[in-house]
């Protein structure tokens, strides 16, 4: 499985949207599940999936997919398969 | 003066009480209507305007509905609570479990809690092995749950772990230290948060009521979880292992200690009831805060699980 195939699946079960939904463009205000709480499982998720643990800060910052992208790139999860 | 104010027995029967009223859980009534002056009502009966104080014995659930009552039609309440079964902490905590049509919702404010808390252990004494076997997991449920909270912080762990400490020393049965225990975790718990053993119990108590599955409540739910719910978490993320080893307990001997709670009867009679609401415990908060991800894919874990 890719990363990004990983973290469509992710997204689609944090969020519990269905995968035609899923893009990279996604923002928050999109997805009525992603809100504070979400803001914590998708924290618990990225750990899980990418083992990479974002800060309570980096976690709150996450505005949409893309930014999920940007971070994980910044920290050598490559996306361009 | 912090809130609850804490009185023992001898205090609760000196106090001039004024316009007060009682209600008391079965098993202790007829001890309550004895050493106490105001009546008993049920927590059914319409409330009497001219009622200033509410004295409760009982669990959590009743000290909960007397919380909601306060909250709702009687502010100004003053509300004393006698716990006559731990496990919940609900005696000294600002959370509130309310039972509604659609299930259970919390609520999480200062207000709520009560103004006094009466320490009053022998009333406990009476409590069936069965109904004190799940107030420990209950307990255990509060504590275990917070230490894993990924909303917990390093104090939260520290005093989490100081109690789960203290509780490994604890029988599953009555013991005068599950008291204040309990109230400690539930402490701990409203610092952090809980997780999924929360989740289920919280979206299969309304169901199994209406199905007219007797004797489900919280604490049974809560109890018979813990096992199932910790096999998912180990066997999902390392942190369950090094949260505990980081409190000076060894991981295997507090899986040990929680064995005697989990039923696999119990649990194979549940299954379809988890399958049926398992959309709606991916939806509930405590899940959404649990220390691994629960994801649709989860169930297939809890469909295989044998202890």
């Amino acid at each position: 499985m890719t990363n990004l195939e990983k973290l469509k699946s992710l997204i689609v079960d944090v969020f519990l949207i269905d995968p035609s939904e899923f893009r990279l463009d996604l923002r928050r205000e999109d997805v009525d599940t992603w809100d504070s709480l979400g803001v914590v499982s998708i924290g618990v998720g990225i750990e899980e999936t990418f083992g990479y643990h974002p800060t309570p800060d980096e976690a709150r910052a996450l505005r949409g997919v893309q930014d999920i992208v940007t971070l994980l790139t910044s920290k050598g999860i490559a996306f361009h398969e | 003066m912090s809130r609850p104010e804490v009185w023992d027995r001898e205090r609760l029967l000196a106090e001039p009480l004024g316009d007060a009223v009682v209600w008391s859980t079965r098993c202790v009534q007829a001890l309550v209507e004895a050493a106490l002056d105001p009546p008993i009502l049920s927590p059914d009966q319409p409330f009497p305007p001219y009622a200033a104080t509410l004295i409760v014995f009982g669990g959590g659930t009743l000290m909960d509905r007397a919380k909601q009552l306060r909250r709702d039609r009687s502010p100004g309440l003053r509300l004393i609570v006698v716990p006559t079964l731990w496990g919940s902490g609900a005696e000294g905590s600002r959370i509130v479990v309310l039972s509604g049509p659609d299930g259970k919702t919390i609520s999480v404010d200062d207000e709520n809690l009560p103004d006094v808390r009466v320490h009053w252990p022998e009333l406990c004494e009476s409590v069936p092995e069965n109904l004190a076997r799940f107030a420990c997991g209950d307990a255990w449920a509060h504590a275990l749950e917070s230490l894993l909270s990924p909303l917990g912080t390093a104090t939260s762990r520290e005093e989490a772990g100081a109690v789960l400490r203290r509780m490994m020393s604890l029988p599953l049965a009555w013991h005068a230290d599950w008291l204040e225990c309990s109230l400690l975790a539930c402490k701990c718990q409203a610092a952090s948060s809980v997780g999924l053993v929360h989740g289920i119990a919280h979206r299969l108590e309304t169901p199994l009521l209406r199905s007219g599955k007797e004797g489900w409540g919280h604490a049974r739910l809560c109890s018979l979880y813990l096992t199932p719910v910790q096999a998912f978490v180990r066997q999902s993320t390392p942190k369950w292992d090094e949260r505990v080893r980081a409190t000076a307990l060894d991981p295997e001997t507090v899986s040990s200690k929680l064995r005697p709670l989990f039923n696999q009867e119990d649990y194979s009679l549940l299954l379809p009831f988890l399958e049926a609401h398992w959309k709606e415990i991916l939806r509930d908060p405590c899940t959404r805060t649990n220390a691994a991800l629960v994801r649709p894919s989860t169930l297939d874990f809890f469909r295989e699980f044998r202890q």
